[in-house]
Formats: C-alpha cells, sequence, structure tokens
C-alpha cells in the first residue's frame, strides 16, 4: 500500500517536471518503448522538398491476443491517445477500420495485432524534433494501462527508414476509411433504435462477403449484432438498439463501413428528428 | 457457393443483451441477497429507508487501484457511511477470475486498504451484476430510502487509470449525493462507467 502511494507521488513529480520542460528541451529518448504486453513505436518520413508534411505516427505491436482500441473503444476500454510536441501534427489522427472485439458479454472496437495511428506533420519552420506522448489501454481479458514518451529527429532519418517507414505509412493508408460515395441517406431514432438507410451511388455491396458498420458516436448504440442488416446492389438497411447510456441525441451520427475486412468508408449523417 | 452475396443477418436480438436487465433512473432498483465477506447474508431490501451506494470492484484492475491507491474510494466511503448511507462493494468475478477473493482476503484488503464499506458482497455467479447491468469496475450505483435508483454510471468525469486526474475531475458520487441531499434533481444520473469489465462467469 506504501509503494502504491510512494509510486503515485513519483508519478505525479514525473508529470511535474515534465510539464515544466520547454519546447526546445528534449530528453535523450528512443523512438521505441516496450511494455507490458506491447511495444509502441515512432516512426516518420524525412522531410523534403516533395514532401512538406511528412507522416509520422506510432506503430502500437499488442502481444498476440491483446488488442487496443479504436477512437470509440466499445463497451469498456480507453482509445488510444497521442500528444504531439515539437513538430506540429496538422490535421486529426488518422484511424485505420476497427474490429469488433467481443469479451465474455461485451464488445469492444479495436485492433488485434499492429496499428498504426498517424497524422500529417507541419516540418516548415521547425527544429525537426518530433516527440510524441502516447497513453493507451492494452488488454486481453484483463487490462493494462500504459504509457511513453517517444522521440526522433525528422532530420535524421536516413533514407532506408525512411523509405521502410513511407511503406508502411502507404499500406496504412489503405486501411483508413474513405469518404463513402454516397448517393442519399437517412438516419432516424425512434423505438428505441437507430435505423440507417444508405444508398451509395454504386452498388458497392455486390457480390460482397461481408460488410460491417461501425459507429463512431460513443453511447449511441449498443455493440452487439444489429437488429438488422442487409446490404445489397447500392443500399445499406441498418438498425440497431440504442445504448442505455445515450443521454441526448447528436445531430449527427458518424459512421464506417467496412467491406469484406479490406475497404473502409466513412459518412456522417444528419439524424432526423421524428 | 454464389458469389452474388447478399449479406443479411436478421433482426435476431443479441441473446446475451436479454440476459441483462436494464436499470432504469426512477424506477425500483433490484433486490438482491448476497453473502458478505463476514458469512451474513445481506438483501438491498434490508435497508430500505436509508441510502445505498453500490460498487462494483476487482482489487486487482488498474483503474480500480487508481482509485484506492489515491485513497479517493476510502474518502467516499468514510464520508457516507458516516452518514448514515449503506455502502456495498461488490465482487462479480467468477472463481478463477481476476478480483475473484475468499472472504478472508476481502477483510485484508479493506484492512490494508483502510476501506469502509458497510460490507463487501460476493456475487461470483454474477447474478446481481447481471441484473444491474453493471459493466466495469469500479461502477457505482446510488439508491435512494424508498429503493429507487437514482444514479447510474462512472466514479468520475475523467477516464483514465491515472490518479492526478483524479482531482481534475467531477466526481459523480459527490454530485449525485449533494443533490439527493438538496433534493434537487441529479443533472447527470446516468453517466458512462470506465474501468475494467466486471469478470463475469461465462454463463
Amino acid at each position: 500500500m506504501r509503494q502504491v502511494l510512494i509510486f503515485t507521488a513519483w508519478l505525479l513529480l514525473a508529470q511535474q517536471v515534465s510539464a515544466s520542460e520547454t519546447e526546445e528541451s528534449f530528453e535523450p529518448l528512443s523512438n521505441k518503448a516496450r511494455q507490458p504486453h506491447i511495444q509502441v513505436e515512432l516512426i516518420a518520413e524525412r522531410p523534403s522538398a516533395e514532401r512538406q508534411s511528412p507522416r509520422v505516427g506510432v506503430l502500437f505491436k499488442p502481444d498476440p491476443d491483446w488488442h487496443i482500441y479504436w477512437r470509440n473503444p466499445g463497451d469498456t476500454g480507453l482509445a488510444p491517445a497521442i500528444q504531439w510536441q515539437g513538430v506540429k501534427a496538422s490535421g486529426e489522427l488518422k484511424w485505420p477500420f476497427p474490429e469488433y472485439i467481443p469479451i465474455a458479454h461485451l464488445v469492444n472496437l479495436g485492433y488485434h495485432y499492429e496499428t498504426l495511428l498517424w497524422a500529417e506533420a507541419d516540418a516548415s519552420n521547425s527544429s525537426g524534433k518530433v516527440q510524441a506522448q502516447v497513453d493507451w489501454l492494452v488488454c486481453k481479458e484483463e487490462c493494462i494501462p500504459g504509457s511513453a514518451k517517444l522521440s526522433l529527429d525528422l532530420n535524421q532519418i536516413d533514407e532506408s527508414a525512411s523509405s521502410a517507414a513511407t511503406a508502411l505509412f502507404d499500406k496504412w493508408q489503405t486501411k483508413l476509411p474513405q469518404a463513402f460515395p454516397l448517393m442519399d441517406a437517412f438516419a432516424r431514432v425512434e423505438d428505441g433504435k437507430l435505423a440507417l438507410e444508405i444508398y451509395a451511388s454504386r452498388p458497392l455491396f455486390n457480390e460482397v462477403n461481408e460488410v460491417e458498420l461501425f459507429v463512431e458516436n460513443l453511447d449511441l448504440v449498443v455493440y452487439g449484432k444489429p437488429l438488422k442488416q442487409r446490404a445489397l446492389k447500392n443500399v445499406l438497411l441498418w438498425e440497431q438498439k440504442l445504448s442505455e447510456f445515450k443521454t441526448e441525441n447528436p445531430d449527427f451520427v458518424r459512421a464506417v463501413i467496412v467491406i469484406d475486412r479490406s475497404t473502409a468508408y466513412s459518412l456522417a449523417l444528419p439524424i432526423r428528428k421524428t | 457457393m454464389k458469389h452474388a452475396i447478399i449479406s443479411i443477418l436478421t433482426a435476431v436480438f443479441f441473446a446475451p443483451i436479454l440476459s441483462f436487465a436494464a436499470v432504469t433512473i426512477g424506477e425500483e432498483a433490484p433486490n438482491f441477497e448476497l453473502v458478505d465477506s463476514n458469512g451474513s447474508k445481506q438483501s438491498l431490501e434490508q435497508y430500505r429507508g436509508k441510502k445505498v451506494i453500490l460498487e462494483w470492484t476487482n482489487h486487482k484492475c488498474p483503474f480500480v487501484e487508481k482509485h484506492y491507491g489515491a485513497e479517493n474510494m476510502q474518502a467516499l466511503q468514510k464520508r457516507y457511511t458516516e452518514e448514515g448511507v449503506v455502502w456495498l462493494s461488490i465482487i462479480s468475478s467468477a472463481e478463477g477470475k481476476q478480483g475473484y477473493v475468499t472472504a478472508e482476503e476481502a477483510n485484508e484488503l479493506t484492512s490494508s486498504r483502510n476501506a469502509a464499506p458497510s460490507h463487501v458482497l460476493f456475487d461470483p455467479s454474477g447474478e446481481v451484476g447481471r441484473a444491474y447491468a453493471a459493466k466495469t469496475t469500479p461502477h457505482m450505483y446510488i439508491i435512494d430510502e424508498k429503493g429507487m435508483l437514482k444514479y447510474n454510471g462512472a466514479i468520475d468525469s475523467i477516464s483514465s487509470a491515472n490518479p492526478a486526474d483524479i482531482p481534475k475531475a467531477d466526481n459523480y458520487v459527490d454530485l449525485a449525493m449533494a443533490s439527493l441531499a438538496a433534493g434537487e434533481e441529479i443533472k447527470k444520473p446516468l453517466t458512462r462507467p470506465y474501468g475494467c469489465s466486471v469478470k463475469y462467469a461465462k454463463k
């Protein structure tokens, strides 16, 4: 018990110290960290005249059978967080499409195996030093929170490391949701359900084996099998029970639609008041 | 197997949802009877006339450790039990799963952590947890003197495992209890609980 208090005091003190650092002073940190059941690695492309917005990201490698979470983690869990220092990330963190992870009676949304979360960096007018404060929760059935401060210098990345990073970013780029080719769509909240009627401008659902829909809004709907799902030609009908933790009706439902675990689309639909 | 496959998942209620009653704010909280760490039976009904706070717990969960390690949970327990509120710590971990403890271990933990629940209750079958749809540890419920559920959700507003967040967060238990004491409506009676999933027995 006393050890826990001492550790907690140390943790608070350590955070105080790092909070008072100026942007220019970077501890000689590594770009990799190994912690219980996960390895995290900061990777980046070398900036150049052709590459003014190099990509910078964190590769999460949970141990086999362990997973981290999507931006909406589902019933339980916590999404990983990355705070950038030094070189600024221009724009939001990019999230590859997730998977459903059932555990006992709950369902989470996340990633087994390796996943890359990244952003485009604004490398102009900066020293090229990047520091990422990474926090995560990695779970199998039990969960272990983790935290690491990773750093690297964009200008010190050699060609082969940069090419390797580019290859990884390009690979994960294909797992990002692209804009859904929308013709029309309707979203309604009624009778304790969220009902979606989505019409694509081309027959997206022809000859596919698996269609999954992930709602990004936290606790709008439950996370198990939808009440109804029909995907045919260019039409997707989807209904799911509202979450008991839903407190108000949001204006938009944001969703990611994944086809055959390989191609993903995102869309935001205004919710009709009925 | 035809190529042109239309994936049709027809309307079937996801079975496990049926086994979880939804408890509703403003409605009667489900009664239960569980054995405590001193071998005595405790029921919710016997406390009618008093406010009752339910705390789902698992001493090895990092989120529970956050609150106990910082003495936050103990402070809440003391504050409210001293006012005559009944505080029930409930362990729904199945045998062999994280958080499951014997009566002896539970009493040892209470004393070594300076905890002050009125009782620690064992629910290894998970029946009571499921009746309350308890999802995480911690997961907090507040029941008024009439047996009505008034609060269901997180202990506070910052879902993290970092104890440094405790003083920065709104403590939902304190806020709810203050509203009840003032005879006012609880502003946030239902919040998303955060923590480790309750380690239920497989059904």
